[in-house]
């Protein structure tokens, strides 16, 4: 470094200068004084004008947290719809067809709240967040009575499939074996007797030992032979249904027993007050005898009614 | 003023004032705005540290509160989702239970829409020219069908016979959801066999009014009746012209014999009297002495998208209700 001379007036000669300490920290102290002073300025003027910096990163984490919340937000609706559609399949579809009174908005949106949840505190001043937990809370409390709503309905809709199993509908003899149908239902002079007497049911007749089948689901309640109606069997179908065979050369069933659909319980005879093999069928309502015929689907052709037959004695044979 | 600092030249054997040097300005400069910026950093930072404002200590409880519950509700969601798709499995065997049939899930086809998206303006174009065709070959059969139309009369007689022609729904069905069954083949709900189902089911709560589909008379009732099997309550009105109409399955009969009714008068109430296992009105239209499809007969207020929808419903091969 070349040397730098100060100019002294009283010597009147050039002299070298020299860098002291002094010097040097009266010189470091007043660059760094001003740098400070210029750097305050300029954090005045920053702090007045922007937003200090933890707060922006607080604001950018807070913006990034509210987009999350929006699609919590969209999954919520989302299981809304889904829920709404079961909803309307309940009320307007099942119910009206089980029969059951829809449960309405009453049922469905009562006893939400109960006892203050812990966080509700914490969260009292985000209305954003109480909001989104209230429809939370409507939602599974909807879902409960949803589910058991369901459970509900599938209970009522195997109780109605058995009731629908169990009632007569069909003929208890197949066409093919048919000879002849008596659909006198009523007042009927009788062969035997000798005089008119209410027939209380209709008469099929057909060869001896042809197989007689079970109109529907139900319990043998008992099976004995009568004087009247020969070898009968008594089938107990529930839901205040009842069927009687009667005047049977011979019954494979026993009391208590569950009977099938289209199982064969015995074979026509000649049993009791009969004068020719056939089969003597009624079917009760509250114990009272009302006509058979209205009970068997006389549309169902002679191939479905087989294969109705043939898919239970095949069960049947399959479990022995 | 007389310069304070001087060099000395060896060449010239003389003190010359020291100039100040571009350099060494500009280094000083350099040197000043860095240690300026330092500071200002460090008071920027020890200030966020030190002083967090009312608006920066809310927004960090916010963020806090946030982060916590969105994970609780997260996973409080996961929980309903699954309670959701075993409601939604429950639901299809329901529906296999009652209707005897596989629920379809509706799949909602997004085709139109991406295929619309990756198109580029050359399809635009063309499908332009094609609905401009269309648009003019549409508007001039309209104009002649408009011609026609103004030239062909309708005499009174004929309006009088569409008159007594059935061409509505039995039951209000603007969402056309009550069609459950319709006609031909279909199982049958007791003995589960196949068997011809003559008519169409419309399924709704009990008491839902029933309508006349046509102009006509009541010629036959039946009320009161206790039997478990058959038609139940029903109503026979004749609309001439070899039609019949017959409401089966009702709860309440509101018309007499002989009584004339009108187009979608209130005749009786839904019930399951009878042999039904819902309630629902099982209805048909009888044409010279013979069950036929009543479907084409429900046109009225549809649109056609709407009775295709109807036709397809009332083709289901399911479960009847009686």
């Amino acid at each position: 470094m070349k040397r730098t001379f100060t100019y002294n007036p009283q010597t009147c000669r050039y002299e070298p200068e020299f860098l002291t300490g002094k010097k040097l920290t009266r010189n470091l102290f007043r660059f760094f004084s001003l740098s400070f002073v210029v750097a305050l300025g300029l954090f005045c003027w920053y702090i007045n004008r922007y937003i200090p910096l933890e707060e922006q990163y607080l604001q950018q984490q807070n913006f990034e947290l509210l987009v999350q919340w929006e699609s919590l937000e969209r999954k919520l609706d989302a299981a809304y719809s889904q829920l709404n559609e079961l909803i309307d399949q309940d009320d307007n579809n099942y119910r009206v067809i089980l029969d059951l009174q829809p449960l309405g908005s009453t049922v469905r949106e009562a006893g939400v709240g109960g006892s203050e949840p812990l966080y509700l505190a914490e969260i009292k001043q985000y209305d954003l967040i109480t909001e989104t937990y209230k429809r939370f809370e409507k939602l599974k409390h909807q879902l409960d009575v949803e589910s058991q709503s369901f459970n509900e309905l599938a209970k009522v809709a195997e109780t109605k499939r058995a009731m629908w199993a169990s009632r007569p509908a069909i003929q208890p003899i197949d066409n093919k074996d048919l000879m002849r149908l008596h659909t006198s239902f009523g007042l009927r002079y009788h062969p035997l007797l000798g005089y008119v007497r209410p027939h209380k049911g209709l008469d099929f007749t057909a060869a001896m030992g042809t197989p007689v089948y079970a109109t529907g689901d139900g319990r043998v309640s008992t099976s004995y032979y009568s004087h009247t109606f020969g070898n009968v069997v008594y089938l107990d179908h529930g839901f205040n249904f009842e069927t009687r065979y009667a005047h049977l050369s011979k019954y494979n069933v026993e009391a208590g027993q569950f009977i099938k659909r289209g199982q064969i319980i015995g074979y026509v005879g000649n049993t009791g007050t009969s004068v020719s093999p056939h089969l003597h069928y009624e079917v009760l309502f509250k114990n009272e005898q009302i006509n058979p015929i209205n009970f068997f689907q006389r549309d169902l052709s002679n191939q479905e009614y087989e294969k109705l037959i043939k898919l239970v004695n095949h069960e049947n044979s399959s479990l022995d | 003023m007389r310069p304070s600092k001087y060099y000395y030249n060896p060449t010239s054997c003389r003190y010359e004032p020291a100039r100040t040097s571009i350099s060494r300005t500009a280094g000083y400069g350099i040197l000043f705005s860095i240690s300026t910026l330092l500071i200002f950093w460090g008071a920027l930072s020890l200030h966020g540290k030190l002083f967090v404002t009312e608006r920066g200590k809310a927004l960090k409880k916010e963020n806090i509160t946030l982060t916590k519950h969105h994970a609780s509700l997260l996973t409080g969601l996961a929980d309903a989702e699954d309670v959701l798709i075993n409601l939604n499995s429950q639901n299809s065997n329901l529906h296999e239970k009652i209707f005897e049939t596989t629920l379809g899930k509706v799949v909602a086809s997004r085709q139109g829409k991406e295929s619309l998206l990756l198109a580029d303006a050359s399809h635009f174009k063309v499908a332009a020219a094609e609905l401009k065709a269309q648009s003019s070959s549409i508007s001039k059969t309209s104009g002649n069908h408009n011609k026609h139309l103004s030239t062909v009369e309708i005499k009174e007689e004929e309006l009088r016979f569409l008159m007594f022609v059935p061409s509505i729904q039995p039951i209000e069905n603007a969402a056309l959801t009550k069609l459950v069954s319709g006609f031909g083949k279909r199982i049958n709900p007791f003995h589960k066999g196949n068997y011809h189902h003559p008519g169409a089911d419309f399924a709704a709560a009990r008491g839902t009014p029933i309508l006349t589909t046509a102009k006509g008379i009541v010629v036959d009732i039946k009320n009161g009746s206790t039997l478990q099997a058959g038609y139940g309550n029903y109503i026979e009105i004749d609309h001439g012209n070899g039609l019949i109409t017959r409401y089966a399955h009702l709860e309440d009969v509101m018309v007499r014999v002989g009584q004339k009714v009108l187009k979608g008068s209130v005749i009786g109430s839904v019930g399951m009297s009878g042999g039904a296992i819902a309630p629902h009105v099982h209805y048909e239209i009888i044409r010279n002495g013979e069950q036929v499809d009543p479907v084409p007969y429900m046109m009225e207020k549809l649109n056609s998208k709407e009775y295709i929808e109807l036709q397809k419903l009332g083709s289901k091969k399911n479960q009847s209700l009686d």
